[in-house]
């Protein structure tokens, strides 16, 4: 799953303001592509994007914030970029408790827009990177049967051979079979590396 | 007449009460002879004449009581009648008298009638003196003394009628005549106790005392002539009547003072002053009130010239006109100029007058009032600079509410031309420029640049003091359109749905644009502000212009929950309002707006929920050009 690196989605009523910040953008280098609407934003479909998004605050129908939520609940990984030419503390804070990583005031400098974007999209790679190595982690879990998948959640909580195989009611040398087992399958060399496989996929350790 | 001293020294030897009674009487007479004789002095006109031949009447009244007292003390019957000789004197002057103060006091009549009779008194007078002792009226034959009450005595004598006695009945009888008959015309004319108290007093004296002679010169009754009571009786009973007269002058006199004082004081409560204008000798009359609004000095003579030099040279045109047609058509003259005040000051001055009319509808004079107004035109310039001020300060709270909006407004095409201008840069210094892409840049910057100014010129034209109204004919579509675009986000920011309907072919009005603009987003903003607790679905604001009678309107719908029967009846007042934040001035002064423009403001409800504003503007007239 790879997407295109570095695209800046622009969404603002203002035709004139789109086709302004996206020159401003693709002269620094940046790809962008233009919506009028944030339900022409979503009509496009996210599958396939990375980037950022630059959100003007207010628009008819739905507004930026709007927009925002929704990207949250469909898990988007694309940073959130605020415009708004009215300051509003109230939405300023609910479009940061949200997760927006810049709220900026209209008329924007090109320094501190440039700046909010390449730190949005730095943080898309860093995303990116993350949901990509979560990913693999768990493809290779996929491959574990249920009964070394059960081992493995005991082995991170740091027990022996011998109490796992008491908890699980198992011979000792049967346990010690699954582990390797796990060990080649999730491509580890010790249980130390295992535990950060398992955190960053969100595997429990055994109670 | 003589009258001989040594006549009345002679009684008084021997005096009965016969002397006392008569003497007492001619006192009376000559008494009241006085007192009228000075008033008759004192009057003007008819009743001058009036009181001039009462006291001629008293006069012969009290000669006649020293005639009645030679007569009963004359010793020989040629003492007698000498003494009736001269009773016919005094006769003939009571016959003029009455006549004449019968004509002046009841103000002419028939001029035959006391013609007739003065011209009957005087032939009788004259036969009297001309023909024969014989031939006179009551000729003593002989004499002798009779005692009556009281043991007084007095001379009787037998008397012979001659022809002058005829001539003497006939005047007595003319005489009745006249007072009957200009007795009975004031009668008619209302003045019934003056008819039945003279007229009816004079008939009956004199009908009796003639009656009571003829008795007497029978040798019917043995009586001394005692005409002096009967004629003393009628000047009392003329007397009183005359008196009344001059009491009920006095008494009027006395209303007439006191309403002439509170005229004044009225006039001066009101700063009133009266005036009247002769037309045929073109000259004014004015009180001192109106003396010192016209500025002139408290006698000096008003020709009506010196009264337009002091109007303004700019009103005197209108003031001119006025006055011919009240003089052509006969309708109240009104009036309001400046008067000169000072050196070079000016007065304003407020005047009405009506016009009275002689024969054939002939003006005459002018007659009417002024008043100062400069202390009343000067609170109504301050009253309006406030609301004016009022106006103003109101408008630019309704900016400062929306100023979240404008800036909006102003932000986006800043932050485009901000973009653009900052890609053209990087374009040129990076050397990827490429001249179409960079003059589409610079369209776009110009196109933007001028959509900031017309939003700040919108908006000064709405924060600018203007002084005063000035009305221009406009399409109030265009205006809507206008204010819709200010208020754009606005609505955006509280997510209120919008809708335009505007009429076609709607009749341009006249009205100031600022104004109109303040009116429309004063109701929209309020519109907005009634749906604020609305679901956001149910938020939505409708605009619709329409024709109006006289002109055009333009509606401003909400879909709140309208406003409640009880305050419909506020909703207009200054400092009324229901938001926790307002000044409850908005409504107060849009309305006012309206009405300055010859427009209204109405408001009500919705039957499907709401409220409902409508703003009506009156049509430009076709003259009209922007």
């Amino acid at each position: 799953m790879t997407a295109a690196p570095g695209k800046v989605h622009i969404v603002d009523d203002d035709a004139s303001l789109r086709r302004g910040l996206s020159r401003l953008l693709r002269a620094h280098g940046f790809e962008t592509e233009v919506f009028e609407s944030a339900d022409a934003f979503i009509a496009a479909g996210l599958e396939g994007r990375a980037g950022c998004i630059v959100l003007d605050l207010h628009m008819p129908g739905a507004d930026g914030l709007e927009l925002q939520e929704r990207l949250v609940a469909d898990c988007c990984r694309m940073p959130v970029l605020f415009l708004t030419a009215r300051g509003d503390v109230q939405k300023c804070a609910r479009a940061f408790k949200a997760g927006a990583v810049e709220f900026l005031m209209k008329p924007v400098d090109e320094d501190i827009l440039l700046q909010a974007v390449r730190k949005a999209l730095e943080e898309n790679r860093r995303l990116e990177q993350l949901h990509a190595e979560i990913a693999s982690i768990r493809a290779r879990m996929e491959t574990l049967t249920d009964r070394e998948m059960e081992v493995m959640r005991h082995l991170i909580t740091g027990a022996l051979n011998k109490q796992i195989g008491g908890d699980l009611d198992i011979a000792e040398k049967t346990v010690k079979v699954h582990r390797g087992r796990v060990m080649e399958k999730m491509g580890v060399a010790s249980v130390a590396e295992l535990v950060r496989l398992c955190a960053a996929a969100g595997i429990e350790p055994a109670d | 007449m003589v009258i001989d001293p040594c006549d009345l020294m002679l009684y008084c030897g021997a005096m009965s009460w016969i002397d006392y009674a008569w003497t007492g009487a001619i006192a009376a007479s000559f008494t009241l002879a006085l007192i009228h004789a000075q008033i008759a002095f004192r009057l003007f006109g008819r009743m001058r004449w009036a009181h001039a031949c009462f006291t001629l009447g008293a006069v012969a009244v009290g000669v006649t009581g020293i005639i009645e007292l030679q007569v009963m003390h004359a010793e020989s019957v040629e003492a007698y009648r000498a003494a009736m000789f001269r009773a016919h004197y005094s006769l003939t002057l009571m016959f003029v008298s009455i006549t004449g103060f019968i004509w002046f006091f009841f103000g002419g009549g028939r001029r035959w009638m006391p013609i007739t009779v003065i011209t009957l008194s005087m032939l009788g007078l004259g036969a009297n003196i001309l023909l024969s002792p014989g031939m006179q009226v009551r000729y003593a034959e002989d004499v002798r003394i009779v005692e009556t009450i009281g043991g007084a005595t007095f001379t009787f004598a037998r008397l012979r009628n001659g022809p002058v006695t005829v001539i003497e009945l006939m005047t007595a009888l003319m005489l009745l005549v006249f007072v009957i008959d200009s007795a009975t015309r004031a009668w008619r004319q209302g003045l019934r106790r003056r008819a039945v108290m003279v007229g009816g007093g004079t008939v009956f004296f004199l009908a009796v005392t003639r009656l009571y002679a003829i008795f007497i010169e029978q040798g019917l009754v043995e009586t001394p002539y005692f005409f002096i009571f009967p004629f003393l009786a009628l000047l009392v009973a003329m007397g009183s009547e005359l008196g009344n007269g001059i009491f009920e002058g006095a008494r009027l006199a006395n209303v007439l003072q006191e309403s002439e004082r509170q005229v004044a004081l009225a006039a001066e409560a009101a700063t009133l002053g009266f005036w009247r204008w002769d037309i045929k000798r073109n000259e004014l009359w004015a009180t001192p009130g109106a003396r010192a609004i016209f500025g002139f000095s408290p006698d000096e003579p008003l020709p009506f010239p010196k009264f337009e030099a002091q109007v303004h040279p700019d009103d005197l045109c209108v003031v001119r006109e006025r006055i011919a047609a009240s003089v052509a058509d006969r309708t109240d003259y009104e009036a309001e100029y400046r008067i000169r005040s000072g050196a070079d000051g000016w007065r304003w001055i407020a005047a009405r007058g009506r016009i009275e009319r002689g024969e054939k509808n002939v003006p005459l004079v002018m007659r009417g009032v002024v008043i100062d107004m400069t202390e009343k035109k000067r609170a109504q310039a301050q009253a309006d600079d406030m609301r004016r001020e009022l106006t103003h300060v109101s408008r630019a709270s309704i900016l400062g509410e929306l100023a979240g909006s404008l800036a909006h407004e102003i932000n986006q095409p800043l932050t485009a031309i901000l973009s653009n201008a900052q890609a053209a840069r990087r374009m040129l210094a990076g050397g990827t420029a490429d001249p179409g892409e960079i003059r589409d840049i610079i369209e776009d910057i110009i196109k933007d640049d001028k959509r900031a100014g017309e939003v700040i010129h919108r908006l000064r034209s709405m924060v600018q003091k203007k002084d005063p109204i000035a009305a221009e004919r406009m399409d109030l579509n265009e205006v809507v359109r206008d204010v819709v675009r200010l208020l754009n986000s606005e609505m955006l920011e509280r997510q209120v749905s919008f809708g335009l309907e505007p009429a076609p072919n709607l009749v341009p009005v006249l009205a100031g644009r600022v104004e109109v603009q303040q009116v429309l987003i004063n109701l929209m903003v309020n519109a907005m502000d009634a749906m604020r607790d609305q679901p956001r679905e149910r938020r939505a604001l409708l605009v619709r212009t329409e024709p109006a009678s006289g002109g055009a309107a333009a509606a401003i719908l909400d879909s709140g929950t309208g406003i409640p029967e009880s305050i419909m009846s506020d909703i207009f007042r200054p400092f009324f309002t229901t938001k926790s934040n307002g000044l409850g001035m908005g409504l107060a002064v849009s309305r006012y707006l309206a009405e300055a423009h010859g427009g209204t403001l109405t408001a009500g409800n919705r039957p499907e929920g709401g409220a409902i504003f409508r703003l009506t503007l009156p049509a430009a007239s076709d003259g009209m050009t922007p």
